[in-house]
């Protein structure tokens, strides 16, 4: 077993939890930082709700409870 | 997942051994009403971008619905409860995890570039960003690989329908042929994401059934837990979603972060052509966005539809010697007469629209990638808007025809299904350096991409021959995605820095900064 092996080997299951939170909190959450133009491309109107940016948000928060507390 | 094709027949063919006369009725008022919506929603279909992408004029929610419904399939529905029986809510992973996050970057970083170039499909964007090399050769594997499941697929419809109402294995095939080939040819990608939408309703009415009964076989979700912990050591992690770098299981946390979560996801999404081309398809780039965005929230549910009878099967069933046979045990359990050919008719929409999903995208990357692209090569103007409706038609009638041939022949090779998914696995983790880069980072080269995507599936291949060499894992597909990326995503920076920079002119629209429409933003 490689010494890369062996540290993931290690890591209590904390850390793989909070690993995947991590990714899904990051992977989701970069998005608050799309300019508004690119978010409202093309939107037949520039209501509150077509801010796709609070979609990726709150359809995020289910996943990272999901991850966080089904061990 | 060692998937066989004859396990997931036999599967099926558990269940129709119980079916009642009303169960075949629902079945073919199923089949009939998808004809004739299909149909019907193909009825304006008259130029080739009606017939490849719709008209670009479908709303979010059909588009994001038809991107789950295919991406479900039917394999998945069995043998993914069969992994839930083996391994327990960890193989929740492949839609949790394994598409959320992909899904959101492929909706705010991939999407934009990809509407507003106007392509039809991945390759055509390759071969805009990088040369005609790349496009070839990435629109060789999708055909290749998208013509072998057309007729898996095709082969599976036809036992699944033969099975059900006594047909032989021949007709069915052209029964079935003859259905998808109609709606398809008529009303292309408009008809096949409308019949999606539909199939996907289908599906959810009848796996919400069987999992609400299956919850009262087994005691609701308090017996379920209390009888599957019961039975000792061999499923202490069923309800852990990740498990130890160490585990004998295929998902071992580590690969499931870095393999699945970061790699093997993010390629499947944003480089297969059966997902992308839907959302070429949307009205608009915010429908665009918002369909895969839509999608990822509809994934939340699909594990609990699909594998919770998987799970409620380890209760009432703890010794089955062919864990595909979890679901199809438990429909001869808990459903009655009339809910089980609603089940059927889910499967059966599961088949079809992987069925019309392969034959779709096959016909566009064809004439796109290859047609398109010898016009081009010899000086010709593209075909006309007609011309390409006609050829699309046509190609759609010759595939699903030699598809109708070649299904027969898929019975004598049982693992195709496995052979065909390591086959694309190891393109996913250089189609998503290359992919990636070409989008973030200006200075990426033609050479530099086909130099990364044959070393890098070079190198997939040689893992995937050697792996057990340097993986804890016995089937380590998730850490060889995560190392051909890695080492894609280096080559194609070396070999970029060291060959000369694509031309501004040729890759404007195509890369952060020089997004059409908002040159020098983004």
């Amino acid at each position: 077993m490689s010494a890369l092996d062996a540290w993931l080997t290690a890591q209590p299951q904390w850390v793989w939890h909070l690993a995947a939170v991590t990714l899904l909190v990051v992977g989701s959450g970069w998005v608050v930082f799309v300019p508004r133009r690119v978010v409202y491309a093309d939107a037949p109107d520039a209501r509150r709700w077509r801010d796709l940016r609070l979609w990726a948000v709150v359809i995020a928060v289910p996943y990272v409870l999901l991850y966080w507390f089904l061990r | 997942m060692a998937v066989r094709t004859g396990e997931i027949t036999r599967a099926y063919s558990t269940v129709s051994a119980v079916l009642e006369p009303v169960d075949l009725v629902v079945v073919l008022l199923y089949l009939g009403a998808v004809l004739v919506i299909g149909i019907r929603a193909g009825r304006h279909v008259q130029t080739g971008g009606d017939f490849f992408v719709g008209g670009r004029s479908l709303p979010f929610w059909a588009i994001g619905m038809s991107i789950v419904v295919s991406d479900i399939g039917a394999i998945d529905m069995i043998s993914g409860a069969g992994g839930a029986y083996r391994y327990g809510v960890a193989q929740a992973n492949f839609d949790w995890i394994g598409s959320m996050p992909a899904m959101v970057i492929v909706a705010f970083l991939f999407i934009p570039y990809l509407y507003r170039s106007r392509v039809y499909t991945i390759p055509e964007f390759l071969g805009r960003r990088y040369g005609v090399a790349v496009q070839l050769v990435q629109a060789a594997i999708w055909l290749g690989f998208l013509l072998a499941m057309l007729a898996l697929m095709l082969w599976m419809s036809a036992v699944f329908l033969g099975g059900v109402l006594g047909w032989s294995t021949t007709f069915a095939i052209w029964v079935t042929v003859a259905v998808v080939g109609l709606y398809t040819t008529t009303g292309g990608l408009r008809a096949v994401i409308i019949t999606d939408a539909m199939q996907m309703i289908v599906m959810s009415i009848g796996f919400t059934v069987l999992v609400v009964l299956c919850l009262v076989e087994v005691g609701g979700i308090g017996g379920l837990i209390e009888k599957v912990s019961a039975l000792g050591p061999r499923t202490d992690d069923h309800f852990s979603l990740l498990l130890p770098h160490d585990t004998d299981k295929p998902y071992p946390w580590s690969g499931i972060v870095f393999g699945l979560g970061m790699v093997l996801s993010t390629a499947y999404f944003c480089g297969n052509q059966a997902v992308i081309q839907r959302t070429m398809a949307a009205r608009s780039e915010w429908d665009a966005k918002a369909a895969m965005l839509f999608a990822a929230l509809c994934k939340l549910f699909v594990p609990v539809l699909v594998f919770l009878p998987g799970l409620a099967a380890v209760a009432a069933h703890p010794d089955l010697p062919d864990p595909d046979q979890a679901v199809p045990k438990m429909i001869v359990d808990v459903l009655p007469p009339g809910l089980t050919g609603l089940v059927f008719a889910a499967f059966f929409a599961a088949l079809m629209s992987s069925v019309d999903s392969y034959l779709n995208s096959s016909t566009t990357v064809l004439l796109t990638d290859f047609y398109g692209r010898g016009r081009a090569a010899l000086g010709m103007p593209p075909a006309s808007g007609l011309q390409q409706l006609r050829l699309g038609r046509a190609m759609t009638v010759v595939f699903i025809v030699a598809a109708g041939f070649t299904a027969p022949v898929i019975e004598r090779f049982e693992t195709i299904y496995v052979a065909l998914q390591t086959l694309l696995s190891l393109f996913q983790g250089p189609t998503l350096a290359i992919l990636l880069l070409g989008v973030l980072w200006r200075r990426a080269t033609g050479w530099g991409a086909l130099t990364a995507l044959v070393g890098g599936v070079g190198l997939s291949g040689w893992l995937t021959v050697n792996g057990e060499a340097f993986f804890p894992s016995n089937d380590p597909f998730l850490f060889i995605s995560f190392w051909s990326f890695v080492v894609s995503l280096v080559t194609v920076i070396v070999v970029s820095l060291l060959t000369p920079p694509e031309p501004l002119e040729r890759i404007r629209g195509l890369v952060v900064g020089h997004l059409a429409g908002e040159e020098g933003g983004a």
